[in-house]
C-alpha cells in the first residue's frame, strides 16, 4: 500500500510537472478518452438495438439504427485523428522538456554538488531510463489509459449490474436457478473477489521483484554514456584511438558494459513477461465466467439475443478495462520507480547557502579581496591541495600566481570565484566574508579564463556576451582587445558566424584562436576582476607577445590575476605570488623574488636559460 | 522524377533482418512469425464471436448444448489470447535486445573506419544521424523498423484473410473494400512524403539539441556556466530547439491529420453501401442473421486492419529515413587495407618523403598545406614551428598517414603510403597530439592501449618512468591498475594538465615505434618539468627519427633541423644557429620570446 501511494505521488508530480509545460496537454488527452468512450458505448447499444430490430423483422428502424451507428464512428474516428494528430507535438515536447529540466536543476546546483560524481550518474540515470522507456509522455499515456478503463469499468458495471438484476422468463430447471438474480450477482461479486485478490497479489509479487532489479542495476547506464561522450561521439579521439590500435581494448571494455545493460533489460522484460502472463490467467477466467453468465441470461429468457451483444460487449469491456488498468499500473509503477530518482533529483539541496548580501556597486573597482588561513581539501578526498594560505590582493594590482603542476593555483582561483568554499578560513571581499554574498552578485565581479574553458556551438557573437544582447560595439571592442578582431574580420559572417559543426555547419577554430575567443568572452563582461589561467598555453610566440603588450591595456583599471608556466609573464606583473605544495612560498616583484634565490629563482633559470 | 534510393526498402529489411537474426539467433525471427499468426488469429475470433452465439442461440439445440459451445468457444479464444500477448512480449524484448546489440556495430565502425572520413564534416553529420537509428528509444529507428515491418505484415495477412471471406459473399463488396483502401492508401502515401520531406530540417534541430544536451552538463562546461551566467543562454537555446522541433512535427502531423480525417469520411461512405446491401439482402431473406454479424465484424476489421496497414506504413517511412542514414554511415569511409602492401622496413629507421603534397580541408576554399616537398632522414631530429594556423598539426597528420594528400604523395621508404595497409603504417609512428584527456579505462590500459593482463609490466615501468610519472603511479592506490578519472570506477583518480601530459608521452614511448612525433607536449608543464623533459629528450628518442612541435621556441635549441612553416608552406630551414644568423622570421620570432627572459631588459620594452 506504501507503494502504491508512493507511485502515485510521483505520478501526480509528474502530472503537475507536464501541465506546467503547457495547460492544454492534459485537456487533450482528456478529450481523446471521452472520444474514446463515445465510439465504445455508442457501438454496443446501436448494434445491440440494430439486432433486435433485426430478430423482430423491422428492418427499416434497423436501417436507422445502423446509420446512426455510422455517423457515431465517423464523429469520433475524426475527432480521435485529429486529436492524436495534435498530441504528437505535445508529446515530444514534454519528451525534451524533460531534458532540459534536469539541466536546469544542474546549473541552480552549486558546481561542487554539481561535480560530484553522485549527482552527475543521478542525471545519467535519469536520462538513459527516460531514453530507454520514456518518460512523461508515456507517463501521462498510462494515466490517461487508466482513467479511461476506470471510466469503462464504470459505465460497464451499470450494465452489469442490470444483467445480473435481469429474471429468465422459463420455468423449472438448474439454468433458472442459476439465471436468478440473486446467483448471478453472487457469482459475479464472488469472480471480482477472486479476481482482485489474484491481481494484488500478482502486483505485489512482480513489484518487489522490479525493485529489487532497479536496485541491483545503478551505474551502468551511466558509464555507457561516459564511453559514449568520451570515445564514441568525440571526434578527437579519433586519431589516438588509430594511432594507438586501440580499437580492440576500447571494443572489449565497450562490450562488458554492454552485456551488463541488456541482460538489465532482458530481466525486466522477463519480469513483465510473466507478470502479464499471469494477469492474462486471472482474466480469462474471468472473461470465460462473464460468458457463462450472459449465456445462461439468454438461454434462459433473462435477455434477448439482441442484448447479448451488448451485455457481453460490456462484460467485454469491464475485463479488458481491468486487465488495462492492472497493466497500465504496471507500466506506471516502472516509470515512477525510475523518475523518483529524477525528483529526487530536483530536490537535492544545494551544499551552501547562496548568500544574500548585495555586493556594493563601484566605479573605481576598489574590490579588496582577501584570504584568510584558508585551506582546502577537495570533497571525497583528504589531501590539502591548499594549507593555510594568508593573503591580500591588491585592489587593481597585477598579481602573477607561478608554481609547480599540483601546486594549488587553479584551486586558489577556483575558491576565489567561489565555485568551492574553504574547508578551513575565509575569503573575505571588502572584509566581509563572501559566503555572505548573493553568489550570483559576486561572480559577477569576475571574468575569468580558466586553463579548460569552454566555448559552444552557437554564433560567435553569442559565445563573447555568453548568450546576453547583442551591443555591436562592445563586442568588437572585446575582440580588439583580446586580438581577435582581425580573425573574425576575416570570417565571411563576421560575428554571426556559426562555431564547430555540432549544430549548423559552422567554422572549426584551432586552440589559440578559441583562446582569444576566450579572452574577449572574460573582456566583454567587463568585470573589476580578470583571472587568466595559462590564456597562451595554445598561442605562438606573436600572439603570446601581442597578449603580453596588451595585458596593461586590457586589465586597466581592474584587479587582475595571471596564471602561468611561461615566465616570461611575471615581467609586466607587480606582485607575484609562488605557491608550493599548496602554500604560498614567496611573495614580491621579480627582481626580489629573483635575488631571493628561492624556488621562483629556480623556475625563472630553467626557462631563461634556454633564451640566453 | 525523385532520385533513386541508395538503399531500396526490401534491401533495407533484408539488412535488419539478417542482423536480427545475427544478434538474437532464430528463435526471434520464430517468435516474430508466430507472433503475427496470433495476431491475426485473434481478432477473427473475436470477430465470428458474435455471430457464432448469435447462431446458437438461435439454433434449436438445447440449452446445455448451447452452453457448452459457447463455453469452448470463449476457452478458445482466451488460449489464443493468452498466447498472442505473451508472444508480443517476447517479439518486443528481442527486438528492444537486438537494438542494444547493434550498438556494438555502431561502435565497431566508429572505432575502425578511416580517421580522415570521421572527422571530416560529412562523417560527423552521417554519425550522427545514424547515431539516432539505434540512440533515440523504442519508437525510433531500427527496432521500430523491424517492428512496423511485422505490424505491417500482419495488418497485410489479416487484410488478406478477410478479403477471401468476403470475397466469397461478394465480389464487388470486396472490390468496395478493396478501392477504398487503395484511396487511403495513396492519402497515407502522400501524407508519409510530405513528413519525410521534412525530415532533414528536424533532424538538424535534433543534433543541436543533443549537442546542447550533453555539453551543457560537462564538469568542464560547469565553471564557464556559472561565472558567466550561460544557464539562460543555454535554457533559452534549449527551448527555442524543441519549439523548432515542434512546430515541425506539428506541420508534419497536419498532413496526417488530413488524411487520417479524409479516410474516416471515405469508410464512412463504405460502410453506408455495406450496411445497406447486407440489409436489403436481409430484408429478401437472404442473409440470416449469424452471417449478417460475421460479415459485419469483418468489415469492421477490415477497417482496423486498413488502419493499422497505415500505421505500420507511416511508421517504416518515418524509420525508413533513419535505416538509410544508418547504412550510409556504416559503408562509408571503410578503410580497404586488404591486399595492399606492408612497409618494407617495418620497424626499421625510415625515410618519410613529402612530393607537392597539398592537402585541404573539406569545405574549405583554400589550401592548408600547399605543394610541399620535404626529405625526412632517417634519425632526423627535426623541430616544426609557426604561428598558428601554419598547418603543423596538419602536416603531420599527412606524415604519419591519417591524413591522404589532396594532391601529391608521401612516400614511406620509397613506398606510396596510399598503396599501404592503414594499420601497419600506423604502426610506425607514436604520436602525442596536442589533445590531452586520458580514456576513463585503467591507467596501464591508456599506455599500453591493449586490453587489461596483456601489457608489457617492464616496458610499462619504462615508459612512465622516462616520462616523469613512475613516482606519481606508484602513490595510487591500485598502481597502474588504478582507473583514470571517476567515470568508470569512483576510486578513479583525476590527472591535472601537466600530468596527463606526460601521460600522453608514457604512451607514445611503450608504444616503441620508430618514428616519434610530438605535437605541443609541454604546453602544460611548469617549468621545471619542462625543462627537465628537454633535458632527458635526446635519451627519450634516441635511435628513432623525431618531430618536435612546440610554441616555446626554446625546444628548437636541441633539434638539430628546423622546419618554419607559414601559411601551409615552409619557409625557413636549418639549425637555430643558421636561423638566427639568416635574421629571418625565426630569429625574429624567437627575439620576441627571448626578450622577457633577457636578464637586462629596458623597462618601457615590455609596454612596446
Amino acid at each position: 500500500m506504501r507503494n502504491f501511494i508512493a507511485i502515485h505521488k510521483t505520478g501526480f508530480r509528474l502530472l503537475k510537472r507536464i501541465h506546467s509545460v503547457d495547460s492544454v496537454i492534459i485537456p487533450i488527452h482528456l478529450l481523446k478518452v471521452f472520444f474514446s468512450l463515445v465510439r465504445v458505448y455508442a457501438g454496443l447499444f446501436l448494434t445491440a438495438e440494430m439486432i433486435d430490430s433485426l430478430l423482430g423483422g423491422n428492418y427499416r428502424q434497423a436501417a436507422e439504427m445502423a446509420l446512426a451507428l455510422l455517423l457515431a464512428e465517423l464523429a469520433a474516428g475524426a475527432a480521435i485523428s485529429a486529436i492524436k494528430s495534435k498530441t504528437k507535438g505535445y508529446d515530444h515536447k514534454i519528451w525534451l522538456v524533460f531534458y532540459v529540466w534536469l539541466r536546469e536543476k544542474a546549473f541552480s546546483m552549486d558546481y561542487e554538488t554539481m561535480e560530484n560524481p553522485e549527482v552527475a550518474e543521478k542525471i545519467l540515470y535519469s536520462e538513459r531510463t527516460a531514453d530507454m522507456y520514456g518518460s512523461l509522455g508515456v507517463l501521462l499515456y498510462h494515466y490517461c489509459n487508466i482513467l479511461e478503463a476506470m471510466l469503462n469499468v464504470l459505465f460497464a458495471s451499470f450494465l452489469v449490474i442490470g444483467l445480473c438484476l435481469s429474471k429468465p422468463v422459463q420455468t423449472g430447471g438448474w439454468m433458472e436457478k442459476a439465471a436468478s438474480p440473486i446467483f448471478s450477482l453472487l457469482l459475479f461479486l464472488g469472480v471480482m473477489a477472486g479476481m482482485a485478490l489474484c491481481c494484488a497479489r500478482v502486483f505485489e509479487k512482480f513489484a518487489a521483484k522490479q525493485m529489487e532489479l532497479f536496485g541491483s542495476h545503478t551505474g551502468v547506464e551511466n558509464k555507457l554514456s561516459c564511453l559514449l561522450g568520451q570515445i564514441y561521439e568525440n571526434p578527437r579521439a579519433a586519431k589516438i584511438v588509430r594511432i594507438y590500435d586501440m580499437a580492440q581494448m576500447i571494443l572489449e571494455n565497450t562490450a562488458g558494459f554492454i552485456e551488463k545493460s541488456l541482460a538489465f533489460f532482458r530481466s525486466m522484460y522477463d519480469v513483465q513477461r510473466k507478470e502479464g502472463d499471469a494477469n492474462k490467467v486471472v482474466g480469462s477466467v474471468f472473461t470465460v465466467c462473464a460468458y457463462l453468465l450472459v449465456a445462461v441470461k439468454t438461454v434462459t429468457g433473462a435477455i434477448t439475443v439482441g442484448a447479448f451483444t451488448r451485455y457481453a460487449g460490456a462484460m467485454n469491456q469491464f475485463g479488458n478495462a481491468c486487465f488495462s488498468i492492472i497493466e497500465s499500473h504496471g507500466r506506471l509503477r516502472e516509470i515512477c520507480t525510475y523518475m523518483q530518482e529524477f525528483l529526487a533529483f530536483l530536490d537535492t539541496e544545494n551544499l551552501h547557502a547562496k548568500g544574500s548580501i548585495p555586493v556594493e556597486k563601484r566605479t573605481d573597482g576598489a574590490y579588496e579581496l582577501a584570504f584568510e588561513h584558508v585551506s582546502f581539501h577537495y570533497p571525497g578526498s583528504d589531501v590539502m591541495v591548499l594549507r593555510d594560505v594568508n593573503c591580500k590582493l591588491n585592489i587593481r594590482g597585477k598579481l602573477a600566481v607561478v608554481g609547480r603542476n599540483g601546486a594549488g593555483k587553479t584551486t586558489f582561483i577556483k575558491l576565489l570565484c567561489r565555485l568551492y568554499e574553504p574547508t578551513q578560513g575565509r575569503i573575505t571581499l571588502n572584509g566581509v566574508d563572501i559566503r555572505k554574498y548573493d553568489e550570483e552578485e559576486y561572480r559577477s565581479l569576475f571574468g575569468v579564463v580558466f586553463q579548460d574553458f569552454k566555448l559552444f556551438a552557437f554564433p560567435l557573437w553569442e559565445n563573447v556576451t555568453a548568450g546576453y544582447p547583442r551591443c555591436e560595439e562592445r563586442i568588437w571592442e572585446a575582440l580588439r582587445r583580446a586580438d581577435a578582431d582581425r580573425m573574425v574580420e576575416g570570417m565571411e559572417e563576421k560575428l554571426d558566424t556559426w562555431l564547430y559543426k555540432d549544430y549548423e555547419d559552422g567554422v572549426e577554430i584551432s586552440g589559440g584562436e578559441a583562446q582569444k575567443l576566450a579572452l574577449a568572452r572574460a573582456l566583454y563582461k567587463d568585470a573589476p576582476v580578470v583571472v587568466l589561467d595559462e590564456p597562451t598555453a595554445a598561442l605562438d610566440p606573436k600572439a603570446e607577445a601581442e597578449i603580453y603588450a596588451r595585458f596593461n591595456e586590457m586589465v586597466e583599471g581592474r584587479t587582475s590575476i595571471y596564471i602561468s608556466h611561461r615566465m616570461s609573464s611575471c615581467r609586466f606583473c607587480d606582485d607575484i605570488i609562488v605557491f608550493e605544495d599548496g602554500r604560498i612560498a614567496e611573495r614580491g616583484s621579480h627582481e626580489e623574488l629573483t635575488a631571493a634565490r628561492g624556488s621562483y629563482a629556480r623556475m625563472w633559470e630553467a626557462q631563461a636559460k634556454y633564451y640566453a | 522524377m525523385r532520385q533513386k534510393k541508395q538503399y531500396p526498402i526490401w534491401d533495407n529489411y533484408r539488412y535488419a533482418f539478417y542482423y536480427l537474426r545475427k544478434k538474437e539467433g532464430a528463435g526471434a525471427l520464430a517468435v516474430c512469425v508466430f507472433d503475427a499468426v496470433c495476431s491475426i488469429l485473434l481478432p477473427f475470433l473475436e470477430a465470428a464471436l458474435a455471430g457464432a452465439v448469435a447462431a446458437c442461440l438461435v439454433s434449436e439445440r438445447k440449452p446445455e448444448e448451447i452452453l457448452m459451445l459457447i463455453l469452448g468457444y470463449v476457452v478458445l479464444l482466451q488460449g489464443v489470447r493468452f498466447l498472442q500477448s505473451h508472444l508480443r512480449v517476447l517479439r518486443d524484448s528481442h527486438l528492444m535486445l537486438f537494438r542494444g546489440r547493434m550498438g556494438m556495430e555502431y561502435f565497431r565502425k566508429t572505432l575502425e573506419m578511416d580517421g580522415q572520413s570521421l572527422e571530416s564534416s560529412t562523417g560527423q553529420g552521417k554519425k550522427a544521424a545514424a547515431s539516432r537509428n539505434i540512440f533515440t528509444g523504442n519508437s525510433l529507428g531500427i527496432e521500430a523498423y523491424v517492428k512496423s515491418f511485422c505490424d505491417m505484415a500482419i495488418s497485410f495477412g489479416g487484410l488478406a484473410a478477410y478479403s477471401v471471406i468476403i470475397g466469397r459473399k461478394s465480389l464487388l463488396l470486396l472490390l468496395l473494400l478493396i478501392l477504398q483502401t487503395f484511396l487511403a492508401a495513396v492519402l497515407h502515401t502522400l501524407a508519409g512524403r510530405r513528413a519525410y520531406a521534412m525530415e532533414d530540417e528536424i533532424e538538424k534541430h535534433w543534433k543541436g539539441f543533443r549537442y546542447l544536451r550533453r555539453e551543457s552538463i560537462q564538469p568542464q562546461s560547469g565553471k564557464d556556466i556559472r561565472i558567466y551566467r550561460m544557464d539562460r543562454w543555454f535554457l533559452r537555446t534549449l527551448h527555442g530547439m524543441i519549439d523548432r522541433i515542434v512546430k515541425l512535427i506539428d506541420k508534419q502531423e497536419k498532413g496526417y491529420m488530413a488524411a487520417g480525417i479524409l479516410e474516416k469520411l471515405l469508410s464512412f461512405g463504405r460502410n453506408i453501401l455495406i450496411y445497406g446491401y447486407l440489409l436489403w439482402e436481409m430484408s429478401k431473406g437472404r442473409l440470416s442473421l449469424a452471417s449478417f454479424l460475421l460479415y459485419i465484424g469483418i468489415v469492421a476489421g477490415f477497417g482496423a486492419w486498413m488502419s493499422g496497414l497505415f500505421d505500420s506504413l507511416q511508421q517504416i517511412w518515418q524509420n525508413e529515413k533513419l535505416m538509410d542514414s544508418y547504412r550510409g554511415f556504416m559503408d562509408y569511409g571503410t578503410v580497404q587495407d586488404n591486399g595492399k602492401e606492408k612497409p618494407s622496413r617495418a620497424g626499421g629507421l625510415h625515410e618519410i618523403r613529402l612530393e607537392n603534397v597539398s592537402f585541404r580541408y573539406e569545405g574549405s576554399e583554400e589550401d592548408t598545406i600547399h605543394n610541399m616537398n620535404l626529405t625526412i632522414r632517417p634519425g632526423d631530429k627535426l623541430a616544426l614551428v609557426g604561428l598558428n594556423g601554419a598547418g603543423k598539426t596538419t602536416l603531420i597528420k599527412l606524415i604519419c598517414g591519417f591524413y591522404r594528400p589532396t594532391s601529391g604523395k608521401v612516400f614511406l621508404d620509397g613506398q606510396d603510403m596510399a598503396g599501404l595497409s592503414q594499420k601497419d603504417i600506423f604502426r610506425e609512428f607514436s604520436v602525442v597530439f596536442q589533445d590531452v584527456f586520458a580514456f576513463s579505462f585503467p591507467l596501464a590500459e591508456n599506455v599500453s592501449c591493449c586490453g587489461a593482463g596483456r601489457e608489457d609490466g617492464r616496458r610499462l615501468e619504462e615508459s612512465l618512468e622516462a616520462a616523469g610519472l613512475l613516482e606519481k603511479v606508484r602513490e595510487l592506490p591500485d598502481g597502474a591498475g588504478t582507473y583514470m578519472n571517476k567515470d568508470l570506477d569512483e576510486n578513479g583518480v583525476t590527472f591535472s594538465g601537466g600530468e596527463l601530459q606526460k601521460l600522453m608521452l608514457a604512451r607514445a614511448l611503450y608504444k616503441d615505434a620508430p618514428v616519434v612525433i610530438l605535437d605541443e607536449p609541454t604546453a602544460a608543464l611548469d617549468p621545471i618539468a619542462e625543462s627537465g623533459m628537454y633535458e632527458r629528450y635526446d635519451e627519450m628518442i634516441q635511435g628513432r627519427t623525431s618531430i618536435f612541435i612546440s610554441h616555446r621556441l626554446s625546444s628548437t635549441r636541441f633539434c638539430d633541423r628546423i622546419l618554419f612553416m607559414e601559411k601551409g608552406r615552409i619557409i625557413e630551414e636549418g639549425n637555430h644557429e643558421n636561423l638566427m644568423e639568416k635574421g629571418g622570421a625565426y630569429a625574429e620570432l624567437f627575439a620576441l620570446q627571448a626578450r622577457y627572459y633577457q636578464k637586462k631588459r629596458q623597462e618601457e620594452e615590455s609596454y612596446a
